[in-house]
């Protein structure tokens, strides 16, 4: 059953059918979430946050085949509002962060190994140096598969302004690792 | 086709979302352009990074909506669904409710089942049991005996009250001798300290007479 006949059997009053799309997409909006805070908590909490709202506004969705980009919209506003009112304590420039102590230690011992939990630690520490709206349309990208038509259909913004955000995140990512000194070959080892 | 346009198909070359033209003419472009084939090599290595950042599966389950506006109908639609599907599954589950049913039935309609020896007879409803109670001369016995048994009690009763009043009467004129001895005494006692108070006044009476008399011949 796809997603658009469960909601039209939510939107006839069956409670159960909002649960299977629940189970549907929990893991992926979860998944959208941790790429963009690197918080567990923080992506239960925008998690919840998202099928809360979809619930409320599920009966407002007018074309049900296009749930996939509302639901990551809904999910991408709450992150933005997650971001904004946690500006204080998040907006320090990539110049005055610390450096994470995975970075630092590559940039002492560019040879070493990257383990595979420590790659994962400095993959998500890159993705939130950059901007906001960069780290979404890359997160969207990278992990969540979505096609550019999609990003742009979520965001609101055309095709162009989509692919033009990723390339400079991508431009900036790259910056990164070789400000951390991160030789890319070695993060290649198996 | 320029830089710029080059630049802005790598985001289509880098996902391959580019068209079969764009991606030959992209090429040519790039053989000739080392510097932006380098930019491309860059951006599809930081791509590959990304792309080994390890898989995310989230352990805890969100709470789901508890369905609290349960139609008949969904309730039956469920219920059919938790039927066996197999025929002879069905009969096993028909053949259960038919003997759930008869055991409901039988127990609201107090179904009673007897077996004599003209076979076996099915009642339904309150039956009453019948008392077969006593012969006559057995009520009698009985009833003498319960008779006895109360005259004896009447009469040990009766004796009991007879002698309680007769202990009674005993201490009370007892109490009543006493009482008449305690206020003879008194009595008694009372006469003699006026008898002896009289008779010293009468003593002291005399001797004042004595000495008036003996101050008036001392006087003449």
């Amino acid at each position: 059953m796809n997603d658009a006949k469960l909601i039209e059997n939510f939107r006839n009053g069956d409670m159960e059918a909002f649960n299977r799309l629940v189970k549907r997409w929990q893991q992926r909006i979860h998944r959208f979430a941790y790429r963009y805070f690197a918080s567990h908590d923080e992506a239960s909490e925008i998690t919840q946050k998202t099928f809360i709202k979809a619930y409320k506004k599920l009966n407002t969705l007018e074309n049900t085949d296009k749930f996939s980009a509302w639901i990551y919209r809904i999910a991408n506003n709450l992150c933005l509002d997650e971001t904004k009112c946690a500006s204080r304590r998040r907006s320090a420039s990539m110049e005055a962060l610390p450096k994470h102590p995975v970075a630092e230690n590559l940039s002492s011992n560019p040879d070493q190994l990257v383990q595979q939990e420590d790659l994962e630690s400095i993959l998500q520490l890159a993705l939130r140096q950059i901007p906001a709206e960069q780290r979404i349309v890359v997160i969207m990208k990278e992990y969540e598969g979505l096609k550019f038509r999609e990003i742009a259909e979520v965001l609101g913004e055309p095709e162009n302004t989509v692919k033009s955000r990723l390339y400079y995140g991508l431009k900036k990512l790259r910056t990164l690792f070789e400000q951390w000194n991160i030789e890319l070959e070695a993060l290649r080892y198996e | 086709m320029n830089d710029q346009l080059a630049r802005s198909l790598f985001m289509d070359y880098l996902y391959d979302e580019i068209s079969d033209e764009e991606r030959s003419k992209l090429e040519t472009y790039l053989e000739n352009h080392p510097k932006l084939r380098k930019e491309l090599q860059e951006l599809q290595e930081t791509r590959s990074l990304l792309q080994r950042m390890p898989e995310l599966n989230p352990d805890q389950q969100l709470l789901m909506v508890e369905p609290n506006d349960r139609t008949f109908g969904r309730w039956w639609q469920q219920a059919k669904q938790l039927a066996p599907d197999s025929f002879f599954g069905k009969s096993v589950l028909a053949a259960a409710a038919i003997i759930i049913l008869l055991l409901i039935t039988g127990s609201v309609a107090q179904l009673h089942v007897e077996t004599t020896g003209k076979g076996i007879a099915i009642s339904m409803g309150y039956t009453p049991t019948v008392n077969t109670g006593l012969s006559n001369q057995e009520a009698e016995a009985l009833v003498q005996k319960l008779r006895e048994e109360n005259a004896a009690t009447l009469s040990k009763y009766a004796e009991s009250i007879h002698r309680q009043n007769r202990e009674q009467l005993k201490k009370m004129v007892t109490y009543f001798q006493e009482q008449r001895i305690n206020d003879l005494q008194l009595v008694d006692q009372t006469l003699d300290e006026l008898q002896q108070n009289t008779n010293y006044r009468l003593r002291q009476t005399n001797e004042y007479l004595g000495q008036v008399l003996q101050t008036v011949s001392t006087g003449d």
